[in-house]
């Protein structure tokens, strides 16, 4: 009995841990459900909710057509400095400051689907542009998938659509 | 007994932890929106006219229009010795004074605009801003980018367009 209950407590964080931690790589059928959601209201309804709901969450929109549904929006970036120093060593002379400019950029894409519902695409890219003294100067694009990242809009734009 | 209160105290710790992770308060948010939300009884037409002048009229570049969506976004001018009224507004809200370090910033803010008629002569605009400030300290750069949530910022703004709309 003792050890059962070393067990569960030793494996409970791993457990509860697991539901904050990022789902792992997606086949394009699981990454086109996540980023697709149908809803019962017209293109129209749907393409102002989708503006708010952004704005909601802190996107800044950069580009919004009614007429082909397109809007790409930026998240609020951040700065991060980090140091880079040969073999980890903090004492050394030879560590440099890395800068980092850290964001989120989103295209969405309203459309008509077959069974003429609206149908909403959302499309999350993470970027990150380092600078620095050395070769540091970069911009990383990543479409590292957080499922939290759509789920937050999809919601937010079907409680638009309710309150409508 | 002390097995079932570790098992408790386990939970609550752990749960504190994804806890941290949400975002924020829903008041604060229809706050907000609510600064940034004005009615006009006027055209789409009108209004979209007269929020573009008054971008204009305050040092704002417009970098994207469609008129058929209702929507523009603006940039404002970057900080210089001359700065204008609604970028020191900004300004003093979301930085604060000068740096005191080696770093240059450069600052400047960007507005959308969305206009959406509510009747035939009632018209909805939500304006939001962003600060913008970018340091540069030696070969590095960064940018921060900060919403603005001052009312006085947008008020300055729907008091220029009422003012425009009288004319």
């Amino acid at each position: 009995m003792k050890h059962f209950q070393i067990l569960i407590l030793f494996l409970l964080p791993f457990y509860l841990l697991a539901g904050c931690v990022a789902t792992p790589k997606l086949s394009p059928q699981q990454l086109t459900a996540l980023q697709t959601r149908p809803y019962n209201a017209s293109k129209t309804k749907v393409f102002y909710s989708t503006m708010t709901a952004l704005q909601n969450n802190h996107y800044y929109i950069q580009t919004a057509h009614i007429n082909t549904g397109v809007i790409t929006a930026k998240s609020l970036a951040r700065h991060d400095t980090d140091q880079d120093c040969p073999f980890g060593d903090t004492s050394s002379d030879a560590c440099r400051t890395v800068y980092s400019t850290i964001y989120k950029q989103l295209e969405t894409t309203v459309t008509r689907n077959k069974q003429g519902r609206s149908q909403l695409k959302l499309n999350v890219h993470h970027v990150v542009i380092t600078s620095g003294s050395g070769n540091y100067d970069g911009k990383k694009t990543t479409q590292d998938v957080y499922p939290e990242d759509y789920r937050a809009i999809f919601d937010d734009v079907a409680k638009q659509l309710e309150e409508e | 007994m002390r097995f079932y209160l570790l098992l408790i105290i386990s939970f609550s710790l752990l749960l504190t932890g994804c806890g941290s992770m949400k975002s924020q308060p829903k008041s604060t948010l229809a706050q907000i929106q609510s600064m940034q939300t004005r009615q006009f009884h006027v055209s789409k037409r009108k209004l979209y006219e007269a929020v573009i002048q008054v971008f204009q009229d305050n040092g704002f570049v417009i970098k994207h229009s469609d008129y058929e969506t209702g929507f523009m976004t603006a940039k404002g001018l970057s900080k210089s010795d001359d700065y204008g009224l609604f970028g020191d507004i900004v300004d003093s809200i979301l930085w604060g004074s000068a740096g005191d370090d080696d770093s240059v910033h450069t600052t400047y803010t960007v507005c959308s605009a969305l206009m959406t008629p509510i009747h035939a002569n009632t018209t909805q605009v939500r304006i939001n801003c962003v600060g913008v400030r970018k340091t540069s300290i030696g070969d590095g750069i960064g940018e921060t980018d900060s919403q603005v949530k001052s009312p006085k910022a947008y008020e300055h703004l729907f008091n220029k367009i009422k003012t425009k709309l009288i004319r």
